[in-house]
């Protein structure tokens, strides 16, 4: 695997900025822990707190919500592409839904559905849903008429030109929208778990700032972010293995 | 009885006006035959309506299985160089594709995608999906006009050979007249919505591409390139 000596330089450029800005004593040191203080705690939560735990909960929660959210979208997006009548009918609908932060729903959320994993599940596949779908969309619609012609003078089945043409061509517009999906996924994760949880990242740093501890939240933090970034990482190499074919940007 | 293959009567096409309009053409079995004319002129048009991809008025019997190869091959991304290849038919008879793959000279290339293969590759893969159909209509929409000048030339080559042994019915069209010189029977130009004039070429098959040297051939070519 070739290694990217860019992006590691430039991360421990930031980490170095980090520790100056400490040393230097900008901040209260209290609310502005080092970088190893950092560290060290996020080994404390891995061995005192549990934080496998949580991660596995997030992780449960966020894989159920992307599924659901991006099954959903890949379902409508295509359905809308291709038959223009479903199209004209609820996509000024979605674009409403679409408009709505996912963020500012979930009070309302956690009045339908409680506090538990449903409203958690439900919060992080309405946020996915949305990107998917679109992009989905986009790319049904924009079958590139030459497959469409080649299709049309080699099969006579229409079946048979959805799912040997029409689906794949739209592919690479699925993936786009998954991978918008799993950013998504992540805040809406930590966003839902902030409140009415009593388990998952968002709830450990929550609870780290009821507690005033800057450097645990940080630490809650960083592991949601790189969590987030091999979620991706993942992602892109499983697609370029599967569909070799497509063109993805690994950045 | 009648020995028309293929039979094109009173043709019209029209988007926004005419843009095919009263047009003839009959093709006799295993003929090759080439339209040529300026660009806009309707020749992609006539091949789409004959693939039954446009509407139209007036009558057009052809055979049943009609195959098309474009001028950007439009390969399937998705699918490797064996599955291109086997789009159109129904077989999976691994036989068959290898043959083909035989005929086209990408022996080793079946698993490879499009994007792994030249240009010239790609071409041979997508007359080889036409192939594949075992068509007793094949319709070319100029098929080597994406290719550099000597890929062209050597894909030429290669076609002429290739419907020599086959003999399936061929219309191409073109804008290259050298390359309708080279491989038709009979050479007609579409202008002003029709089919204007008929050219039959003397030249015995399989044609060397030393051909287009001949004085014979430029005078030809000349000839036609002066009706249009």
């Amino acid at each position: 695997m070739k290694i990217n000596w860019k992006a590691i330089v430039f991360f421990l450029i930031v980490i170095g900025l980090w520790q100056l800005v400490f040393t230097i004593g900008w901040f209260n040191q209290s609310l502005f822990p080092a970088p190893l203080t950092v560290l060290k705690s996020i080994i404390y939560l891995f061995v005192h707190e549990n934080l496998l735990y949580h991660i596995f909960t997030s992780l449960w929660r966020i894989s159920l919500g992307l599924i659901i959210g991006a099954s959903f979208g890949v379902l409508c997006g295509i359905l809308m592409g291709r038959i223009l009548f479903l199209d004209e009918s609820i996509a000024p609908f979605f674009n409403i839904l679409r408009a709505f932060p996912p963020v500012a729903l979930i009070p309302l959320i956690i009045v339908w559905f409680g506090i538990g994993d449903i409203a958690k599940i439900f919060s992080i596949a309405f946020a996915v849903f949305f990107p998917v779908w679109l992009s989905t969309l986009i790319g049904s619609k924009n079958v590139p008429k030459d497959y469409l012609k080649v299709a049309k003078v080699f099969v006579k089945s229409k079946t048979k030109i959805f799912y040997k043409v029409i689906f794949p061509s739209t592919i690479p517009f699925i993936m786009n929208g998954i991978r918008l999906g799993i950013g998504t996924a992540y805040v809406m994760a930590f966003v839902s778990e902030l409140a009415g949880a009593s388990s998952g990242l968002g709830y450990v740093i929550a609870y780290s700032q009821i507690i005033y501890r800057i450097d645990n939240m940080l630490a809650g933090l960083i592991v949601l972010g790189t969590l987030a970034a091999l979620t991706d990482f993942c992602f892109v190499k499983s697609a370029k293995h599967i569909f070799p074919w497509v063109k993805i940007n690994e950045q | 009885m009648s020995n028309k293959h293929v039979s094109v009567k009173g043709l019209c096409v029209k988007f926004q006006d005419y843009v095919l309009q009263d047009l003839f053409l009959d093709m006799k079995k295993g003929e090759f035959v080439s339209i040529v004319g300026k660009s806009g002129t309707g020749k992609t048009t006539l091949l789409n309506a004959i693939a039954g991809l446009n509407h139209y008025e007036g009558n057009i019997n052809k055979p049943g299985k009609v195959s098309m190869v474009l001028q950007n091959h439009v390969l399937f991304p998705w699918m490797n160089v064996s599955e291109n290849i086997a789009f159109g038919s129904n077989t999976k008879n691994k036989e068959n594709i290898n043959a083909i793959i035989n005929t086209i000279e990408l022996n080793g290339k079946e698993k490879s995608y499009p994007h792994e293969l030249s240009g010239g590759q790609q071409q041979r893969v997508a007359i080889g999906r036409a192939l594949a159909i075992d068509p007793s209509l094949l319709l070319l929409d100029e098929p080597f006009a994406s290719l550099d000048y000597h890929t062209g030339q050597n894909m030429q080559n290669w076609l002429n050979q290739l419907l020599s042994k086959n003999k399936i019915t061929t219309l191409l069209v073109t804008h290259d007249i050298d390359e309708a010189i080279a491989l038709s029977d009979k050479i007609y130009t579409l202008k002003n919505k029709a089919l204007e004039n008929e050219f039959t070429i003397p030249f015995t098959k399989p044609r060397d591409y030393n051909i287009r040297y001949k004085p014979e051939f430029q005078e030809l070519k000349q000839r036609i390139y002066n009706s249009y």
